[in-house]
């Protein structure tokens, strides 16, 4: 065998890729001829290597983002990492019913606000003063407790469906407004403990609650698979 | 313990492509069967094709779940190959999700589900060559002496295994691009030349002369090297 047929026959013998009768004739030649054998010994070192060469890996936000630019038909049910349910969450769900609750309890305390307005300025000429004031606040206490549980009821509904539509940086902006949401509404608590009776203070607080039950609204309508895609809205 | 279902897989199917096969099947699918070799790794393998058309089936349903589990399996192998190309992290992560938006958007025209995954590798090797033909970094192909005297003394530190995986590295980056697709699949990827030929669309024969071109090329870079 010429060096020539051997060296084109060496890649396919380390294959096993080679007759019996053909592996015969190139191992006599190879034995004899120690450029081929060399070769010989360099693929199988190759070959050996190119096996143990590293896997390598992705990032691991790389299926997020093969994820975010799936059609939205394909999104719609991507549900891989299902959030735990809280009792509330078996409770009202799916989000339609947890969105029409809130919706429900906002109105409630729209109306509530109403009366408090209309009692306030009531309690100049039908109460006194003093049973004005205990009477606002009481109302205020309420509206404060309606809120809260609007909040609450919009935030479980916008994490059924945070999975499903929110991107890395959506997410981002959304957590940002809301920390200053939360900050605010920390900040006129404070003021409303240490003066119970200032009414500014207290509608300062109704307005914050409010600013996170509108925002955790836009977020709502943001996830809904039909709804136009917007941006994010700021709040600061 | 993937690994062992590949032994018993390489013992049983006949071939490194089993071994391969069972790599990508098994690797995060934590089946804890594979801690018994033999019989029962052939076994697991069979499940495992089975397993493997439900996902497909499923996803062409449009069940994320299945297509996660799709992604699991095969982002490693199919990341592994686009890097080689593009030897950028960033650009082959990019890549990475263009293959499986594809994957998964041409789900429905795959006609038989045995044939997923050359079909995936098809899509992940054309991506590369599209890639490949709209950049221009094909023109470093060759790497100056001078580098190659520097890296020399920089890399005689390492162990002689770390230089070699290093070198091979270097030596398949500077292929053309049909020799190293054919030397990925073969060599790095465990498919055979009648695997990589309806991939690549071309004949067993031709897959067998670029791979001896290819590695009569490497040779060549490591032995100016002085690695082998």
């Amino acid at each position: 065998m010429r060096c020539s047929k051997a060296k084109r026959l060496i890649s396919d013998y380390i294959d096993n890729g080679l007759k019996r009768r053909q592996s015969a004739r190139l191992e006599k030649h190879v034995h004899t001829c120690p450029d081929c054998r060399k070769i010989l010994e360099d693929f199988r070192e190759i070959a050996k290597s190119a096996r143990g060469l590293e896997e390598l890996t992705p990032s691991h936000k790389t299926w997020l983002k093969i994820r975010v630019r799936l059609t939205p038909e394909e999104q719609r049910v991507l549900t891989l990492h299902p959030q735990k349910r809280t009792w509330f969450g078996y409770l009202f769900f799916p989000p339609k019913l947890k969105y029409a609750l809130s919706a429900a309890m906002v109105l409630v305390f729209v109306a509530s606000a109403v009366m408090i307005g209309l009692k306030y300025r009531e309690g100049n000429g039908i109460l006194g003063k003093k049973d004005a004031m205990k009477y606002t606040l009481a109302k205020l206490d309420e509206a404060e407790r309606y809120y809260k549980k609007a909040i609450k009821a919009l935030w479980e509904a916008v994490s059924a469906q945070e999975g499903n539509f929110i991107t890395e940086q959506v997410a981002e902006v959304f957590r940002k407004n809301l920390e200053i949401i939360d900050s605010s509404i920390i900040a006129c608590r404070e003021i409303v403990l240490q003066e119970p009776e200032n009414i500014d203070a207290r509608n300062f607080l109704l307005a914050a609650y409010r600013e996170k039950v509108d925002f955790l609204q836009e977020m709502m309508e943001l996830g809904r698979p039909s709804s136009p895609k917007k941006e994010v809205r700021k709040v600061i | 313990m993937s690994y062992v279902v590949a032994i018993g897989a390489m013992e049983c199917l006949d071939g490194r492509n089993a071994v391969q096969f069972a790599k990508m099947c098994l690797s995060l699918t934590g089946l804890s069967m594979a801690h018994k070799k033999g019989n029962l790794a052939e076994e697991a393998s069979l499940q495992d094709i089975d397993l493997l058309e439900d996902l497909i089936n499923r996803s062409r349903g449009g069940d994320a779940q299945a297509m996660e589990a799709i992604y699991e399996r095969f982002n490693r192998p199919l990341f592994s190959l686009i890097y080689r190309y593009t030897t950028n992290r960033e650009v082959a992560e990019d890549l990475l999700q263009d293959v499986f938006l594809k994957i998964f958007s041409k789900l429905e025209t795959l006609r038989k589900t045995d044939t997923f995954v050359s079909w995936m590798y098809r899509i992940a090797v054309n991506t590369c060559f599209g890639y490949l033909r709209g950049s221009k970094s094909q023109v470093q192909r060759t790497v100056p002496l001078n580098n190659v005297k520097e890296r020399i003394s920089e890399d005689t530190a390492k162990s002689s295994d770390r230089l070699m995986k290093k070198s091979l590295d270097d030596a398949i980056h500077s292929l053309p691009a049909k020799m190293k697709t054919i030397f990925l699949l073969h060599d790095v990827q465990g498919f055979k030349h009648e695997e990589i030929a309806p991939m690549l669309g071309c004949s067993a024969g031709t897959s067998k002369s670029q791979l001896f071109k290819a590695r009569m090329k490497i040779r060549e870079y490591l032995e100016r090297r002085k690695v082998i």
